[in-house]
């Protein structure tokens, strides 16, 4: 969760987050109301509109 | 998508991008990936995802995309599309020069936005890149100029205007409906009154006052195929006016509701009818038919602003040459009601672009000086000549005459050079008659035209016909009508 809040304060870039840590942790906070699931998906957003970005050479 | 769902859609675009960038690949699995990726941007179509779907939906659906965008922005309404020319940007921007803003885009340079920063002055310019930041440099200037009405401010003023309209058809037709009922009362036997003030009220009760919001997308016309994007829909304010004219028939001309709206020129009655133009609706502009004139529909063209009728006498009435394509002389029109040049400018190019006409020349004259002479060709004509101010004109502008006005019998007969539809005829102005000097080529051109254009001169300015004789004598063969004016006016002045 340290290493989302970077993310999230700018700290660390995008794509040097796990992906795989990113599922896990998904499929752990299942809860839409619970504060990890809003920080998660915060971080989340971030990382995919950040790939997103990178797939747009691609279209 | 919950979160979960993000995450496998990151991990396989990981994968994907990897594999396209990374991995030499079939072209099958190339065009499987790219496919893909493209799912992956239409799963992720949520407003988090606003700045990267954009560009998606720009290569997928660049109309829907650019619309989209001005949607979301908060001016709407004052979007004049989005362009790959800045050629046909310019068009579309200028249409409407009070105020406005449009994109243009370069698939090698990215984004421009193009801002009019105050009435009638040319565009400001966002430099090239990012949608986003040119949206945002054009939030900065709208900070610095206040050139744009937020969507809810023209709404509201919009709203303001069809009440003010609305309350005032209602009032004319109360007092329409008033007389109507008192003419029935003394025209139509006992019995049959009951009936007709009936069929009065049900008229009177029609839904002239009803204010609506009406849809209206306009096209670009020509500039579409090279427009990335039409306009957007604009959301228009249908006056009372637009409400009433639903009805139609082929043997009436629209008018307001069943019951004629009407306006007092002098003393006439002036009936106001729709022109049948989405513009000219989205811009309350209307025509005045005058049932006792029917003849000067040959001659003139009369124009209301609907926002102006309840001051329209205040205000110059403009007056305009209006020509085709070719540069014969269509007739006139005066447009009442107008704010200011500026919009009577707008609003005569709004009336003629349906046409495909053009102007020659835009004038103005007040209620009082006109009031007494539309009704008659001849005498229009002299108070557009001698009392109307010219607020513009065409670079090569020549006024025009009505041939009724002029006797054709050449005087001093001569060759002249050959004519074409511009060539003017020049004019000498005896006592109460105008004569023809040269133009006899002129009017062999093309005979049936209602007026010419032309130089006038005139017997009182020292000018006589031994003296034209004379000047004529020196010219050689053929002569040509803008030599001669001229050696005659140096002539005068030496």
């Amino acid at each position: 969760m340290q290493e989302l809040q970077a993310l999230i304060q700018g700290k660390i870039p995008p794509q040097t987050v796990k992906i795989d840590k990113l599922i896990v942790l998904a499929e752990h906070y299942s809860q839409p109301t619970s504060a990890e699931y809003k920080l998660l998906e915060l971080a989340i957003n971030i990382v995919l509109a950040s790939y997103l970005e990178k797939a747009q050479k691609h279209l | 998508m919950n979160v979960l769902e993000k995450a496998k859609l990151i991990k396989e675009l990981h994968q994907l991008l990897d594999g396209l960038e990374q991995r030499s690949l079939s072209f099958f699995e190339i065009a499987r990936s790219k496919a893909r990726v493209k799912e992956i941007f239409a799963l992720c179509d949520e407003p988090i995802f606003k700045k990267q779907i954009f560009k998606f939906k720009f290569h997928t659906q660049p109309e829907k995309a650019v619309r989209d965008f001005a949607a979301q922005s908060l001016f709407q309404l004052s979007f004049r599309g989005a362009f790959q020319q800045d050629k046909a940007l310019k068009s579309a921007l200028y249409q409407y020069p009070d105020s406005g803003w449009a994109i243009l885009y370069d698939p090698q340079e990215g984004w421009q936005i193009w801002l009019i920063p105050a009435p009638n002055r040319m565009a400001l310019i966002s430099g090239w890149g990012d949608l986003d930041d040119a949206y945002h440099w054009m939030l900065q200037q709208q900070q610095n100029y206040g050139c744009l009405k937020t969507d809810q401010e023209i709404r509201q003023i919009q709203d303001l205007i069809a009440q003010n309209i609305a309350k005032t058809l209602t009032e004319k037709s109360l007092a329409t409906s008033d007389d109507t009922l008192e003419t029935i009362a003394q025209n139509k036997e006992f019995n049959s009154i009951d009936s007709s003030i009936a069929e009065v009220c049900s008229v009177q009760n029609s839904p002239a006052t009803d204010i609506s919001m009406q849809q209206s997308q306009t096209s670009e016309g020509s500039q579409e195929q090279s427009a990335i994007a039409t306009e957007p829909d604009l959301s228009i304010t249908a006056s009372a006016f637009d409400q009433a004219n639903v009805e139609n028939s082929a043997d009436q001309p629209p008018i307001i509701k069943n019951t004629p709206e009407m306006l007092q020129l002098n003393q006439y009655v002036a009936h106001i009818q729709s022109l049948h133009n989405e513009d000219a609706s989205l811009q309350q502009l209307y025509r005045l038919a005058i049932p006792d004139l029917p003849e000067i529909d040959q001659y003139i063209d009369l124009l209301l602003h609907g926002a102006g009728i309840e001051n329209w006498q205040h205000q110059p009435i403009y007056l305009a040459e209006q020509i085709n394509q070719q540069g014969h002389f269509i007739k006139y029109v005066a447009l009442l009601g107008a704010e200011n040049q500026m919009q009577a400018m707008q609003f005569m190019q709004l009336f003629n672009a349906a046409d495909q006409h053009a102007l020659a020349a835009i004038k103005k004259i007040c209620w009082i000086d006109w009031m007494d002479h539309f009704s008659q060709m001849e005498s229009l004509f002299d108070v557009y000549t001698h009392k109307a101010l010219c607020i513009w004109a065409d670079e090569n502008y020549m006024p025009f005459i009505p041939a009724q006005l002029i006797q054709t019998q050449k005087i001093i007969q001569f060759d002249e050079s050959a004519a074409d539809i511009k060539t003017p005829l020049l004019l000498l102005k005896e006592r109460q008659k105008v004569r023809l000097i040269h133009g006899q080529k002129r009017l062999a051109l093309s005979p049936t035209e209602s007026a010419y254009p032309y130089f006038l001169l005139e017997r009182h300015h020292g000018i006589s016909w031994q003296m034209i004789q004379m000047i004529i004598s020196q010219f050689k063969s053929p002569i040509d009508c803008r030599e001669l004016y001229k050696e005659i006016q140096k002539h005068i002045s030496d």
